[in-house]
């Protein structure tokens, strides 16, 4: 007797434990299985990263500040952003994120907690990464040392300051259309417009901007005597005489490899910086691949001088 | 009717002459002069790195890249006399940050001078597979410094 209800003790527990089994098995093929994040990956994601940029706004690289902690000022015609810690700190970074919320974020710009982001966040261009290139990113932004540091709250100019008022900008300005290859265009020019729209986001700067800090497409890349912050930005459309139009090749190389122009000067601020960080460490492959899209890019006459500066002789070309 | 408008016009084209009269002379003349001089400095500084790179295309002869690594090993020591106190106005893209943090701007022109001196030296000993990789390092440090101390701003 005692030995029969043991085994039937024991044969109860098996079939317990087998269907436990079988609805788990169930349950991962319904949700997909949970993906382990290999160094590849993580590697691939520090590349991805790279390319974006991530490190320049995130970092309060002029008062010395912690890498990706965050702090950096950006003074701006709408008022004064600070950039967030994006390590993985769980009460001041973001360590308690999802990978649902790091995707809502960099695609829709809005937070876990379901705040719009301001645009001064590059989301109208991130909105076009790839899903693979934001899991990428995702692995390597959480592999990355955590940084106890509290973020500093914008300080803007009313009406910017009110945040609900960003629902109305995303509806002019914020195009979510995914990006899609064009067929009949070469692999090489699809993959440099990718780096160009969605990852190193150039237009956020070569872009002029409207009067309400959306990006201006018609006059796409063409430059500005003012950005927001105040800075002048070149025009880098394929015109002969305001834009790139008579650089070659070589030209743009020697200015993605090390940050020298032409007239032998060497880019100096936000380039500078978005060379030393992000295109200096493109593969040959990636350059060519953003040299080519670049020499196709539509020429637009759009003369770009510094202003009170008649007697500096100073230009980019 | 007429008269009064143009009366308004002279009057307009008086003051704005008057300003600009004003701007011109607005500035100390030796400041003037010691940011034409930086800038004429560097413009050499840039003229000794195109040539290298010109070279290095194929122009002229390869001997003479000495002769400009060797020049912008002695135009890295100039550098920091180039930014006396009181030069950051004007017609300028150089930062205040430069005299607001001496220590750092001084590190940054040393990296010039050191990147500038091992560009020389592998110039003088002629190893061409070492020329490319030292310009390179060079280069970084022109960048590094404008990245953080010059910024075509518009002026506040």
């Amino acid at each position: 007797m005692i030995d029969v209800n043991k085994s039937s003790a024991v044969h109860a527990a098996i079939v317990v434990r087998a269907a436990l089994f079988i609805l788990a098995l169930a349950f991962m093929t319904f949700m997909g299985f949970p993906k382990y994040v290999t160094a590849d990956e993580i590697e691939r994601g520090r590349y991805i990263f790279d390319l974006a940029g991530c490190a320049g706004c995130h970092t309060d690289k002029k008062s010395k500040g912690a890498f990706l902690g965050g702090g950096r000022k950006f003074e701006t015609e709408f008022g004064t952003f600070y950039s967030p810690n994006i390590t993985p700190d769980p009460n001041s970074g973001i360590g308690k994120w999802g990978s649902t919320d790091f995707i809502r974020a960099m695609r829709e710009g809005i937070s876990p907690d379901g705040f719009n982001y301001y645009p001064s966040f590059p989301y109208t261009s991130y909105n076009k990464i790839t899903d693979d290139d934001l899991k990428a990113l995702w692995a390597y932004l959480q592999s990355v040392p955590p940084v106890a540091q509290i973020n500093i709250s914008h300080n803007l100019t009313p009406p910017f300051n009110w945040r609900f008022l960003i629902s109305i900008w995303k509806l002019i300005n914020f195009n979510q259309t995914p990006f899609t290859p064009e067929q009949e265009k070469t692999a090489a020019w699809n993959r440099g417009r990718y780096i160009i729209e969605a990852l190193s986001h150039c237009r956020e700067c070569h872009t002029p901007r409207n009067i309400i800090g959306g990006l201006d497409i018609t006059m796409d890349y063409a430059g500005t005597e003012k950005n927001p912050e105040g800075i002048v930005v070149p025009n880098i459309t394929t015109d002969r005489d305001t834009g790139i139009g008579k650089w070659t090749k070589g030209d743009i190389d020697m200015l993605l490899t090390m940050g020298m122009l032409p007239n032998n000067d060497f880019v100096g601020g936000v380039m500078a910086e978005s060379v030393t960080h992000s295109t200096s460490k493109m593969t040959p492959d990636d350059k060519s691949a953003v040299i080519e899209y670049l020499g196709q890019i539509r020429p637009i006459i759009n003369p770009i001088k510094r202003k009170k500066s008649a007697n500096s002789g100073e230009s980019w070309q | 009717m007429r008269r009064l408008f143009l009366s308004a016009c002279a009057v307009a084209l008086g003051l704005s002459i008057f300003s600009t009269n004003s701007d011109a002379y607005a500035q100390d003349p030796a400041t003037e002069t010691a940011i034409k001089y930086r800038q004429s400095v560097m413009k050499a500084v840039g003229g000794n790195m195109g040539a290298m790179v010109g070279i290095m295309k194929g122009a002229g002869d390869k001997a003479n890249l000495a002769a400009h690594a060797g020049a912008m090993a002695d135009l890295s020591k100039i550098a920091p006399t180039l930014f006396p106190a009181g030069s950051d106005f004007g017609e300028t893209t150089a930062l205040p940050v430069i005299w607001e943090k001496p220590a750092d701007f001084s590190a940054a022109i040393k990296k010039f001078q050191d990147a500038a001196d091992n560009l020389a030296s592998v110039a003088q000993s002629g190893d061409m597979a070492a020329f490319g990789p030292a310009f390179k390092g060079l280069g970084e440090s022109c960048k590094n410094c404008h990245e953080n101390f010059r910024e075509k701003k518009e002026k506040k």
